[in-house]
Formats: C-alpha cells, structure tokens, sequence
C-alpha cells in the first residue's frame, strides 16, 4: 500500500520536473530580489552600499562643512566691507563736522575758500549718502537669506531685526542732519552768516554728533554679528558631529544590515540543502531542496534535486525489474512444480529476461526429457512385444521338442547318421549360444543402463529440489544483485538437471542399442538353430540316433525353458520400466515426429 | 555600535547643555530716561516674577543721567543700563564699548492746554513761540487773546533734545519759566496754566490738554512708522557691551526686545520696535533728491519767518 503511494508521489514529481526545469521554479524569488545575483555580486553590493552610505555621510558632511564654511566666510566677508564703509561713513561724518566749522570760520573772509568748503561739504555729503543708503539697500542681514539662515542657526534670529532698526535709526538722524546741512549750505550760499553759524553751534554739532552715535552703534552691531556668526559656526560643527556620528551608525547598520541579508540568504539555503541530504540519506527519497533564487546555491539545490529524481528514477526502475523477474520466477516454479507432479505438457513463458532465458532452457529441457519418455515408452512398448514373442517362441520350440521326444525314437539311417551327429552338435552349440546372449542381455543390455537411468533421475530430482529452494529465495530477493545472483545459480541448477536428463537419455539409449543388439543375436542363433532342424524334421527323424535324440529333446527342453524364464524376466523389467514411467503424462503426438524403430526390431514391430 | 550610539547621546547632550535654561540671579540697575521709565519699570516687574532671585532696580533722572551713570566710572553710581531718548554724543561719552539698545519708539506730542482751540501748528509756529520769540499771543496763530506760555525741560531731558531736533530743527527753545524736570510735571503744568504750550511723550498725555498736530499731522502710529510725523524718539538702552559676559544683562536685554514687552509697550502707547519701517526714500535711490527738497523746503519756511 504505502509502496503504490510512493510510487505515485514519485510519479508526479517526476511529471513536475518534466513539465518544467527545475531551475525556473521561482518558490519566493521576489522576497529577496537579492538571491537573483551571484554570491560574489550579492557580497559585492553589500560592501559597495556600504562603502556609498560611508561616503555619502562622509561626503555630506563635507558638503556641510564646506556651505557652512562658504556662508560664514562670506558673511565674514561681507561684515569686513560693510564695516570698512561704515568706518568710512564715520571719518566722512566728522569730515563734515570739521568742514562746516571751518566754513563758518571762512564766511565772510575767504569767498575761495568758502566755495572749496561748500563743495566739500556736498561732496562728503553725497558719499556719505551713497554708503549709509546702500548699506540700507543691500547690506542688512534680512535682505540676505542665506546670512538669516546662519543667524537663525546660531540662535540670533532677532539680530537682524536689530540690525535694521539701527540702520534705520542711522538713516533717520543722517536725514536730520542732512536737512540741517542742506540749511546750513543755504545760508552760506545766501550770505546769512550768523545763520549760519548759529544753525552750525545750535543744530549742526548735535545731528552730527546724533548720526555719528547712530552710526557707531552699527558698527558695534556688525561686531556682535560677527560673534553671533561665531555661535552658528560651533552649532553648525556640532551638527556636523551629529550628521558625521549618524552617517557612521548608518554606514555601519547598512554594512551589518547587508551582511545579515546575505549570510541569512547563503547560510539559511545551505542549511536546507544539508537537511535535504541528510533526509534521503535516512531514507526520504522524497525530500527535495527549495531553490531559492538564481545564484550558485540555487544551482546547487537545483542539481541535488535532479541527481534525486534521477537515483529515484533508478530505484523505481530496478524495483520494477526485480518484480517482473520475481512473478517470471513464480511463473516458472508454478510450472516447474506441474512438471515435477509428471505432468510434461506445461510450458513455461519465454521472454529476453533471465527469467525468461531460464524458462526457454527448462522448456528446451522438459521437451528433451519428454522426448526421451516417449522413445522410452516406444522402447518399453517394443522390448515387451520381444519378450513376448520370444517367450511364445519358446513356448513353441518346446512343445515341438516335448512332442518330438514322445513319439518313438527316429532311427537315422547310416548314410544320415553323420550330417544328423553334426546338426544335433551344432543345434546344441546355438541353443547354448542364444542361452548366452540371452543371459547377457538380460545381465547387461537391460539391467545395467537401467540403474544409470535411475541414478540419473535420482540427480535430477535432486537438482529440481535445488532449483524449486532457490525459486524461493528468488521470490523473497530484495535487491537486483541477489536476483542477478539467484538467476545465474538457477541457470547453473538448471544446466545440471538437464545434464542429468540427457544422460537418462543417453543411458536409455545405450540400454536401447543393448537389448536390440542382444535380441538380434538371438534372433540370429534362433534362425541358425531353426535352420539346422528343418531337414531333419523333413527327413522324418532318420539320422538321429535314440540317444542323441534324447539329448536333443533335453536340452532343447531346457533351453526353452531358459528361455521363457529370461522372457520373464525381461517382462518383469519391462513392467518395472513400465511402472517408472507410467506417472508422466506426455502429449500423444510428438511435434518432432514418431521415434524411429532401430534395427531389425521393426520387423518385429512390424509382425 | 553601542559605542557609537552613546557618543551620539553624549553628543546630543553637549548641544542641548547649550540651549538649557540657566537660573538667572543678580541685580541689576536701570536709569535714565523718564519718558521710557513705566514701560523698563513693568517689565522689569514681569522678568523679576520669571526669575525670583534677580533684582532690578528701575530709576529715572532723564536720558543724559541715565547715559552718566552707565558710563560712570564711579561702582557705586555706575548703573548696568543707561536708558535715554537720545543718542549718546562720541564727544561726550567716548567709551567705545558703550553699545545702543533700540528698546521701542516713543511718540512726543506738543501739548497745549484745554482752553487753546487749535489743532494744528506749523513747525514754523513753533519755532516762533520756542526759539525767535516772535509769537506771543494766541491770537497771532487765530486763538483766544491769551498770551502763550512755553513750558520747557531741564536740559537733562531726552524730550527736549528730541523736541529741538526734529521738531524745531536744531533751533533752542527758551522759556520765561524755569524748565521743568519730569514728564508728569509738565503734564500738569499744562492742564493747569492757560495759553500753556509743552511737550511731552505721547504716553503720559492724557486728556487733561490738548494734543496739537505738526504741520497737519497727527500724531498716529501709522504717521510715526512712516516717518512723516517728524516728533518721536527711539528708546535706548545703553550698555558698556557686557551683555555677552552678563547672562543676566543679556536675558534682560533680550527680554525687552521679547513680544511680550513690545506688545506691553504697545498697550503704555510707545511703538514696538518691529512697527517702524524704512523711510520709502531711503530704499529707492531718489533719497538723495528727497533729502535736498525737503531741506529746500525747510529753507523757504525758515526765510519766510
């Protein structure tokens, strides 16, 4: 039961694997994308992630450090010119302080002089101008985002604020003073000196002294950006620390992470592969690996199954075999044991197996020895009708002796009385004679190639029991070799019981030749002594003395009388021969003909 | 990797040591100006309920004391923030580390006294009560036959030099009376002598006298952050530069600027220092040409008188 179950497991694998490669079984292939690459790819990208996560945290970094580096340069840059401009809007504000003073001082003295200061005081006038406005145009930290972006990093977002609140506290007492200096310039230009100079002491010095102080305070603004710029760099760097340590812990988690993967794909398939063998190693042919993924592990497990199903394969194949010899052998021994009952009509089936090898000798065999019962049953039949008509002969010959010797003596004449002393001699001479191939015949021609015969049979017999213990053990065999094994001694058992049978034969033969041998001789010493007594029986008993007569008559007697007695005994073999025949049951009609009657014994035959 | 994982924390702990708060202690000295002395005093209450052990001690005595005693070289009059309306002198306190604070805006306003029926002043009118002398009684100016009065501050007073520089254009302003030392003062003085003119921070006026617009423009916040009425002062709050070494003068300092005290300076009626913007002619280019029209105009006014 559990073996036919096998046997369909294994069917249908087998049409699995024949429907498709195995290699393109694709049992969770795209869980892990990864396994579709060789190991050495597989390692390869690992490593290569790796070294990319590092190099990327790395070179983030990098970047960091260089943009904050850049931006705070560039910051450092820009607080370096607007303070150059701011110092020099300083110098031009005191410039102009000292100008206007001067001017008061040249009104009215020097008109050269006082036009050199007006246009002076203008020049310095439109410069400072110039520097305070773009510096309210361009250079404030809230018109620049990137400047704002650094504070906001250090923590000093509200500086920029600041920044422009003093800007615009700059702009708004220069304007003031502007207002004033444009009067003061009015006046000059108009003459009104003590204008002039009153709007120089009461107003002048103040708003220029106001601006200056605004001024001065953005300048000390720019320095504190500068620390504040200070404060972004070290949070900047501690950042980068952070970034640099993260990319580390990344660089390293991906490495672990990627070697994880890979030991997990190879170690975990390597694993199964070993469970794999190990199971059909204890016996479950059954088992087969996962292939999973393309890479070199995936051919292996792919090749491991397909050695399996082809070792499977084997399995099946040979177990077939084995069943097809063991039912060839049980065929074979069934038949056997129909012929060992006596019954030689089976045949037994012929295929190119040994088995079947074995049953085309048994049967060459079988029809051998069934040949031979049929010639020994022909010469059984013959031997009988021999003995019988010898016996009959006998039994003749002595009533004609007996009858002669009662009837009163023959008295031989002279001229008779010689041949008839030489024809009794020579009747008396081949009467011993055949009473001598007679015995012969009886001791050797019969007797002695019967017990050959019944020794050989004794051999066959016991080959046949051989023959029938190794059939057993053919039908238990469990592996091919022990049914080669088997097979070849029953060819060897089978060669020696027809051995055997063919010496039966040739010793029935033998006895055959024998017998018809002797019995021709004694036909021949028959007709010698029949010919002899014809005259003589002719001539009416005239040359034969009482005498010799008397001794013709005896031993004419006693050689019928041996006769019969030899005819018996041939009967009683012949019965025996008969009785050790008689339990084989042969077809009738021999397909290779009617045994040929040997000799002169077919004229008896014939009779 | 563990390694790794606690030299991030330790990391991570070095940058947050930054961030924490300090308890901050000490005391601290504040004065100045009058005009900014309620709004340093309230919220130097609100800091001192945030840090139970500082104290600050909030004094007025006008602009330039406030700007002596933070430059003081005496320990026991030097003051950590010297408060002032105006703008320290380089001349008169060279200190180069002296640093400006702009704390917030305070709007002036000239002040009349109830019984004077006029809204609106020229600054040329003013000058000519202030500084010439040439107005005498209100009815030149088409009010009540009331001889005018002008009432002035010390000359410690940040509102005064305010007042002479942007409203008067640096002219003197000259009283028959003795100058007045207080913001308050002034006020009643004021509300309580007819044909009195003075002026004061817009805070401290209440309506007890009349508040007179300058050359037609009313003393609105919106007419202030556009700079085109011309009597406000920025709030300083001075200091020697020690608000980097002082985690204290620091914290206070930052707090001022804090929206929780530009929006308590809103309420006492100062501007917030985020509500000024840049005069619109100093960001186009034509500053320059605005700058000389309005001196021009200013000329013409002045050669009229």
């Amino acid at each position: 039961m559990s073996r036919s179950k096998h046997a369909a497991r294994s069917d249908r694998r087998n049409t699995q694997t024949a429907q498709g490669s195995p290699a393109l079984r694709p049992s969770r292939l795209l869980r892990n994308p990864l396994l579709r690459l060789p190991i050495a790819t597989q390692l390869t990208l690992g490593f290569l992630l790796a070294a990319l996560i590092a190099a990327f945290g790395a070179g983030l970094v990098g970047i960091q450090r260089a943009d904050a580096l850049d931006k705070q340069s560039l910051f450092y840059q820009n607080l370096l010119r607007d303070n150059t401009f701011l110092t020099n809007g300083n110098d031009f504000l005191q410039l102009m302080n000292t100008k206007r003073t001067q001017t008061v001082t040249d009104a009215g003295i020097s008109a050269d002089s006082l036009a050199v200061d007006q246009s002076s005081l203008q020049s310095l006038e439109s410069l400072y101008d110039g520097i305070i406005t773009g510096y309210v145009q361009h250079d404030l930290v809230d018109q620049h985002p990137d400047q704002q972006e650094l504070l906001a990093t250090g923590g000093h977002a509200d500086l920029a604020e600041q920044q422009r609140t003093l800007a615009l506290s700059a702009l708004r007492t220069w304007q003031t003073y502007r207002t004033v200096q444009d009067q003061f310039l009015l006046d000059i230009t108009n003459k009104h000196y003590a204008d002039a100079a009153t709007l120089d002491r009461v107003a002048g010095e103040p708003l220029n002294a106001d601006a200056t102080s605004a001024l001065r305070a953005l300048v000390r603004f720019d320095g504190r950006l500068a620390s504040s710029v200070q404060d972004a760099a070290t949070s900047e760097q501690n950042g980068q620390a952070v970034t640099t340590v993260i990319a580390a812990i990344l660089a390293f988690a991906g490495i672990g992470g990627v070697g994880w993967i890979i030991s997990l794909g190879i170690v975990r398939r390597l694993r199964q592969l070993h469970q794999v063998t190990r199971a059909v190693e204890e016996g479950e042919i059954d088992a087969r690996a996962r292939v999973i993924g393309r890479d070199e592990i995936a051919e292996v497990s792919v090749s491991v199954n397909a050695m399996l199903d082809t070792i499977v394969g084997l399995l099946e194949e040979t177990r077939l075999q084995r069943d097809a010899l063991t039912n060839a052998a049980d065929r074979l021994f069934s038949d056997m044991r129909v012929i060992g009952a006596g019954d030689l009509r089976a045949n037994a089936a012929v295929s190119n197996d040994p088995i079947g090898m074995l049953g085309n000798a048994f049967n060459l065999t079988v029809g051998r020895f069934r040949r031979f019962l049929l010639r020994m049953r022909t010469v059984i039949g013959q031997l009988d009708g021999i003995s019988r008509h010898e016996a009959s002969r006998a039994q003749a010959f002595f009533g004609y002796v007996q009858h002669a010797g009662n009837a009163s003596p023959v008295v031989i004449g002279n001229s008779g009385n010689q041949r008839s002393r030489e024809g009794d001699q020579s009747i008396v001479l081949q009467a011993s004679r055949v009473r001598d191939i007679v015995y012969v015949l009886a001791q050797e021609g019969s007797v002695a190639p019967m017990r050959t015969i019944l020794e050989a049979a004794e051999e066959a017999y016991l080959s046949s029991s051989r023959f029938k213990q190794l059939l057993t053990g053919l039908r238990e065999a469990r592996s091919a070799d022990t049914v080669v094994h088997l097979t070849q001694l029953m060819v060897q058992e089978l060669a020696s019981f027809d051995a055997a049978i063919h010496r039966i034969g040739n010793e029935a033969y033998v006895a055959q030749q024998r017998t018809s041998g002797g019995l021709q001789q004694v036909s021949a010493a028959l007709e010698q002594i029949a010919v002899p007594s014809q005259p003589i029986i002719a001539a009416g008993n005239v040359s034969l003395s009482p005498a010799a007569h008397a001794d013709v008559v005896r031993t004419a007697a006693g050689f019928a009388q041996e006769v019969g007695a030899l005819s018996q005994e041939l009967q009683i073999i012949i019965q025996e021969m008969r009785a050790s025949i008689a339990p084989f049951r042969v077809e009738e009609v021999e397909p290779e003909g009617p045994v040929p009657a040997v000799g002169p014994m077919a004229g008896y035959y014939q009779e | 990797m563990l390694a790794l994982v606690v030299v991030a924390v330790l990391l991570a702990g070095c940058a947050g040591v930054n961030q924490s708060d300090q308890s901050l202690s000490g005391h601290l000295l504040v004065a100045g100006s009058t005009a900014l002395q309620p709004l340093v005093t309230d919220a130097a209450k609100l800091f001192m309920q945030q840090h139970p052990q500082v104290h600050i001690d909030v004094q007025g005595g006008g602009s330039l004391a406030g700007l002596d005693a933070v430059t003081s070289t005496d320990p026991a009059k030097q003051a950590d923030i010297g408060d002032s309306d105006v703008y320290a002198d380089p001349a008169d306190y060279p200190n180069p580390n002296l640093t400006d604070h702009l704390v917030c805006v305070v709007p002036f306003a000239v002040v009349v006294s109830p019984d004077i029926p006029i809204s609106s002043l020229k600054r040329s009118d003013i000058a000519g009560i202030f500084s010439n002398g040439t107005i005498k009684n209100w009815d030149q100016l088409g009010g009540p036959d009331l001889p005018v009065i002008p009432i002035v501050r010390t000359l410690k007073s940040g509102t005064r030099a305010t007042f002479r520089r942007y409203v008067l254009g640096g002219l003197d302003d000259n009283s028959p009376r003795a100058p007045i030392d207080s913001s308050q003062d002034v006020l009643k003085a004021v509300a309580t002598t007819p044909g009195a003119i003075s002026y004061l921070a817009l805070s401290v006026a209440d309506a007890s006298v009349r508040v007179i617009d300058i050359d037609g423009i009313a003393p609105m916040l919106k007419n202030i952050t556009s700079s085109t009425y011309p009597f406000w002062s920025f709030e300083h709050m001075y200091t020697l530069g020690e608000e980097d070494s002082n985690a204290l003068l620091g914290s206070f300092l930052d707090f001022m600027q804090s929206s929780t005290v530009q929006s308590l300076a809103q309420q006492e009626h100062y501007i917030p220092i985020a509500a000024m913007q840049l005069p619109a002619a100093a960001i186009t280019s034509q500053a320059g040409a605005g700058g000389v029209a309005l001196g021009a105009r200013a000329g013409e006014e002045r050669t009229k008188l």
